[in-house]
């Protein structure tokens, strides 16, 4: 089993509809997938359909003294997903620990021989230092081709990172061109970089409660994706 | 072409078909298009330009000498 997280240099990249069009596209190729929302917004399952008055989450079993591993849904053949729930903002720090990297490394220890992915759906970068330290086997940082994600990426330490996927890139955009192009440049032989256009279909789809290859699996960016999921696939079986 | 690989001469299929016709696997390569495109992304925005300065900078400073026959 590989875990992989999507790590935001902000907020607002659309990190949790390409960690759900991601799992989809891994299952599609044959994969057994696990979706850990570990956001407070607990928007995950909205994206496969859950209902939005669905409260219930890991986050709330672990405050109600329950075990971990419930409540989760299997929301396709082959594709499970864990919600975080609802959590009333006081009751967040009770959490504590919830983001450690040594629990969870226990707990996919545990997940391991059920699932061929496991793929964690990280809370918004800034409200969260704890996230930069999240471990898992793949970390992917995400970007646009903006000058706020440019800023931002001088100050990371990018060997970090195993990719730079840059979401919502739109080729008739010379700013975004030319930002793409500077990153190339600047990250080559460092960071490997993959582009994911934008796409209405994204947020149509995010309406229509489905990941996007399953509401447009031939538009531009569900194939991105598949190129990432295949990626990804290859990374695994290396 | 190889997504996602950073160095451009490993993007172009026509490098690494000259390459292997030449049989010099190491050949260097320099993508001047690239490195003009870049220099002129960073005048035109100078935010970028800033903000590279430190880092293209260094680079330029550290270009082996054998790539200084390839440009124009």
């Amino acid at each position: 089993m590989i875990s992989l997280a999507l790590h935001g240099l902000r907020g607002g990249l659309g990190r949790t509809a390409l960690l759900a069009a991601l799992g989809y596209a891994m299952r599609e190729l044959g994969e057994r997938v696990l979706l850990v929302d570990m956001s407070p917004d607990n928007l995950l399952g909205l994206h496969f359909n859950l209902p939005l008055d669905q409260r219930d989450g890991w986050a709330c079993a672990e405050l109600q003294g329950r075990p971990f591993g419930e409540p989760i849904y299997e929301v396709l053949d082959g594709l499970c997903l864990m919600p975080f729930g609802e959590v009333a903002q006081e009751r967040l720090d009770d959490l504590g620990a919830y983001q450690q990297p040594e629990v969870w490394r226990t707990r996919q220890t545990a997940l391991a021989e059920h699932f061929d992915w496991l793929l964690f759906d990280l809370p918004h970068p800034v409200a969260a230092e704890a996230t930069r330290g999240f471990d898992t086997d793949m970390r992917i940082l995400v970007a646009e081709a903006e000058m706020t994600s440019h800023v931002l990426l001088g100050r990371q330490p990018v060997e970090r990172y195993d990719l730079l996927l840059v979401n919502r890139f739109d080729p008739a955009s010379s700013l975004q061109s030319d930002v793409v192009m500077v990153w190339r440049d600047l990250f080559r032989n460092q960071l490997p970089l993959q582009l994911v256009h934008r796409d209405e279909a994204f947020g149509e789809a995010f309406a229509s409660k489905a990941p996007v290859g399953h509401y447009a699996p031939q538009c531009l960016a569900s194939r991105d994706v598949q190129s990432l999921a295949v990626r990804c696939l290859a990374r695994r079986q290396a | 072409m190889m997504a996602g690989k950073a160095d451009p001469s490993d993007r172009s299929d026509d490098i690494a078909q000259l390459r292997q016709y030449l049989a010099m696997p190491a050949l260097s390569y320099q993508d001047i298009s690239m490195m003009v495109g870049v220099q002129q992304a960073l005048q035109r925005w100078p935010l970028l330009g800033e903000s590279c300065m430190a880092s293209l900078g260094n680079a330029a400073v550290e270009q082996p000498e054998k790539h200084e026959t390839l440009r124009p």
